[in-house]
């Protein structure tokens, strides 16, 4: 990461290598001692195909894979403009942040934000979400998910540093187009991403996300 | 649908109740003073004026049930600039005000003509700003279901169908005013009942595409039931009809909003993940 000041703090994902493991969701979860129920980042499987009869065998025409998705810190922040009571800001280095003592809880930018970042806390009766770990990145840390993941397909940085490094593609099904809210990340698609498109693949781990 | 939306409920089809007695009963007074002929009783606009007052407060109320934090709601007019959310509650500060306002100068029999014109005015365009702006909020990109037309449509329709039903209800009370306009009102329930029938069939075509969204048909079906029957009430009352079948009329078009809002909390659905 370079040392001059970072305009846009985005998140890259390699979906192509994501085994599903989840240790960044459980990370995040202990780091901010998150609530039952609250998730700053939350891990989909995407899955299609069936098992495909040929004569006397079978074959299996299964795929899957997995998006590790917190939040994207948009550049058009949905749930900033929603926000009534300006409680989401936007900071001078892109990261979109709630402040609690002004959060009514009215769960507004929930229906806006189409990647279920905002969190309503039960407990505390206020939206909550991915604050890109900002006390570790004051302390020159790395964030609490990407520190964790086992397969390193998790980094950070200024937005255009990972688009020159890894391509600018923002898009994979079901994620929508990037253009609703230009969100500050980057992807590698998974292989079988363009058929889960075509086919409208389903997550199957809704009850966990 | 989460818990907190039977509070929505109930706050926009109470403000869009109150809202729509506002704008018909000043509508009424207004085509009075123009023609110089009475249209309302002064008793009768004052008892719909109360009861847009009582509503709107009553709505106000409600409203804080769905908040996770009421304490931080002295924050909620922060974002005037790009929240219709914000918006919508700055118009509901100033109708609830100005309602309020006006019932009170009747009560206190102010004879000041041109001041209640005007504030009773006002307060209609307020009621109409209000509804338009508790429609905006709804129409999200990221819920395709609630960003239509069908959403201000409704709204409207569920305001001037609810108002006309009410002052119909408060006119049984006058039968012997000569100049009653029962039969106007109830051509404006037929009206509007018409309306809501038409927006309720080319809503569900338009939803029936989307492949996001609940979709009860028996709800649907339900509903234009109710409808149907009360615009055929409305097209048979006149200013000596029973009272009880006023008070039916306005309870089945009461109860055929009710469950269309129901369903349109319901259908939330929305884009992403």
């Amino acid at each position: 990461m370079s040392e001059k000041k970072i305009t846009q703090y985005a998140f890259y994902i390699d979906t192509s290598n994501c085994s599903g493991c989840k240790t960044c969701q459980v990370a995040c979860k202990d780091k901010n001692d998150l609530d039952v129920g609250v998730l700053w980042r939350r891990v989909y499987e995407i899955s299609g195909g069936d098992w495909v009869e040929r004569k006397t065998t079978w074959q299996a025409g299964i795929y899957a894979y997995h998006l590790s998705i917190s939040c994207n810190h948009c550049r058009e922040a949905a749930c900033l403009a929603a926000c009534p009571t300006g409680a989401i800001s936007r900071r001078d280095d892109g990261i979109v942040v709630i402040d609690k003592k002004k959060c009514v809880g009215c769960r507004y930018c929930e229906w806006a934000c189409p990647y279920g970042a905002p969190q309503f806390d039960q407990t505390a009766g206020v939206m909550t979400k991915c604050d890109f770990c900002l006390d570790y990145l004051g302390q020159g840390k790395t964030p609490a998910c990407v520190a964790a993941c086992p397969l390193r397909v998790l980094e950070f940085g200024e937005l255009e540093e990972l688009i020159a490094k890894h391509g600018n593609q923002a898009h994979i099904y079901p994620l929508p187009a990037p253009t609703v809210t230009k969100p500050a990340m980057i992807l590698k698609p998974h292989k079988d991403a363009k058929r889960a498109e075509n086919e409208e693949a389903d997550v199957v781990n809704k009850e966990e996300v | 649908m989460h818990g907190n939306h039977w509070s929505l409920i109930l706050f926009t089809l109470l403000a869009q109740a109150s809202a729509g007695t506002m704008v018909l009963g000043t509508f009424f007074r207004s085509v009075s003073r123009i023609s110089g002929r009475p249209a309302l009783p002064q008793s009768a606009f004052r008892r719909g004026l109360f009861i847009a007052a009582a509503a709107m407060i009553a709505a106000a109320l409600i409203s804080f049930f769905h908040l996770g934090t009421p304490l931080h709601a002295i924050y909620v007019l922060n974002n005037l600039a790009s929240s219709w959310l914000s918006r919508e509650i700055l118009a509901v500060i100033l109708f609830t005000g100005s309602v309020c306002l006006v019932a009170l100068l009747h009560i206190l029999g102010t004879k000041r003509e041109g001041l209640l014109h005007f504030l009773e005015s006002s307060s209609a365009i307020l009621g109409l700003i209000l509804v338009f702006s508790m429609s905006r909020i709804y129409m999200l990109p990221t819920v395709p279901i609630w960003n239509h037309l069908f959403t201000p449509l409704t709204f409207f329709g569920t305001m001037f169908l609810i108002g006309a039903a009410t002052w119909m209800l408060i006119m049984g009370y006058y039968r012997e005013f000569a100049a009653s306009p029962v039969n106007v009102i109830g051509n404006l329930c037929v009206g509007f009942g018409a309306f809501q029938l038409t927006i309720l069939v080319l809503h569900t075509l338009y939803i029936s595409g989307l492949t996001t969204g609940l979709n009860e048909s028996w709800m649907i079906g339900l509903r234009f039931f109710l409808l149907l029957v009360g615009t055929l009430m409305a097209a048979k009352v006149d200013r000596d009809s029973d009272h009880r079948l006023l008070i039916l009329m306005f309870v089945v078009f009461t109860a055929a909003e009710l469950l269309g809002r129901f369903q349109f909390y319901a259908g939330y659905s929305r884009i992403g993940i």
